[in-house]
């Protein structure tokens, strides 16, 4: 990871700076606890990918430069948003193939009602 | 008394940080009190980076030689926070961006102020996933860098997609009345 000193004005020119390239700049500080969280919530290495891309997409829309870098809160928070997207995508994955599903099984009920 | 035009700043901030101040530090050109500004507020050198550049530059615009005195309306050394309770008060926030608006970004959770800058065209709008109204605007700011983060320490002139779904408001302080706060300023 480089440090937060870097910047590299661009060149002299008529440029003009684009906030969507602060994804790639955020990105590593998430990216371990993402991988680890997808790893686990994945029945599958496509899942996985799935996963980690959901996180990618979520943070473009959160926006990464509200992130205060020199903030450990901030990205403590960040990773909180991200994990709690990729819980709620595999949650959603998973009742749409039919694996999860907000009726109580029968053995269940049965349990229950003995 | 009416407001004072927006895109005479917008045109000063085109001409001096496309010329001059573009990719500079942001400290080197805005002081905590823009120079020919006279206060007795003790606060009013508090404000942070971003903010001071907005300062400096609307100070600088609506500066009249003659009378050396400014009819920047909006009061010096507020946060970006403070700004949006300012706005707020007013009745000046908004949820729409235009042109010569000071943006005002929120932070990624709470619903709190963390950067503020100019506003100087709206180039579209749209939806992000259904669900999340973004504006593409070309701003220019201070103490970021040109990938737009937040405490970098330099000015620059940016595209930037902003969200009032995300929480980000637009202060129109050109509908502000001129006369009596640019009394308090000068």
């Amino acid at each position: 990871m480089s440090s937060l000193d870097d910047f590299t004005p661009p060149p002299d020119t008529d440029a003009t700076g684009d906030a969507r390239l602060a994804l790639a700049r955020v990105w590593p500080y998430v990216e371990v606890a993402v991988e680890v969280r997808a790893g686990k919530l994945a029945c599958s290495q496509q899942e996985r990918e799935e996963l980690i891309q959901d996180a990618r997409v979520e943070l473009l829309r959160r926006d990464a430069t509200r992130v205060d870098l020199r903030s450990k809160r901030a990205l403590g928070q960040l990773r909180t948003v991200l994990m709690n997207c990729m819980q709620k995508k595999s949650e959603q994955r998973a009742r749409e193939d039919g694996q999860w599903t907000d009726e109580v099984p029968d053995s269940l009920r049965d349990d229950l009602m003995n | 008394m009416g407001g004072l035009s927006p895109q005479v700043l917008v045109q000063l901030a085109r001409r001096t940080v496309q010329r001059e101040l573009k990719w500079k530090p942001t400290a080197d050109h805005a002081p905590p009190i823009p120079d020919g500004a006279e206060t007795d507020d003790p606060l009013a050198a508090g404000a942070p980076l971003d903010v001071r550049l907005l300062q400096t530059l609307g100070f600088r615009a609506y500066y009249d030689e003659v009378t050396r005195t400014s009819a920047w309306p909006v009061p010096l050394g507020l946060t970006p926070h403070e700004l949006a309770s300012f706005g707020q008060e007013q009745r000046v926030l908004y949820e729409t961006p235009k042109s010569g608006d000071i943006f005002l970004q929120c932070g990624l959770m709470e619903k709190f102020y963390v950067h503020a800058g100019l506003v100087m065209t709206v180039d579209g709008h749209g939806l992000f996933d259904d669900a999340t109204l973004m504006y593409q605007t070309s701003t220019v700011e201070g103490d970021t860098d040109h990938r737009g983060l937040l405490g970098r320490g330099y000015t620059c002139k940016l595209r930037r997609p902003l969200s009032p779904t995300l929480g980000d408001r637009f202060l129109r302080w050109s509908e502000l009345d001129v006369a009596p706060i640019a009394g308090e300023v000068a």
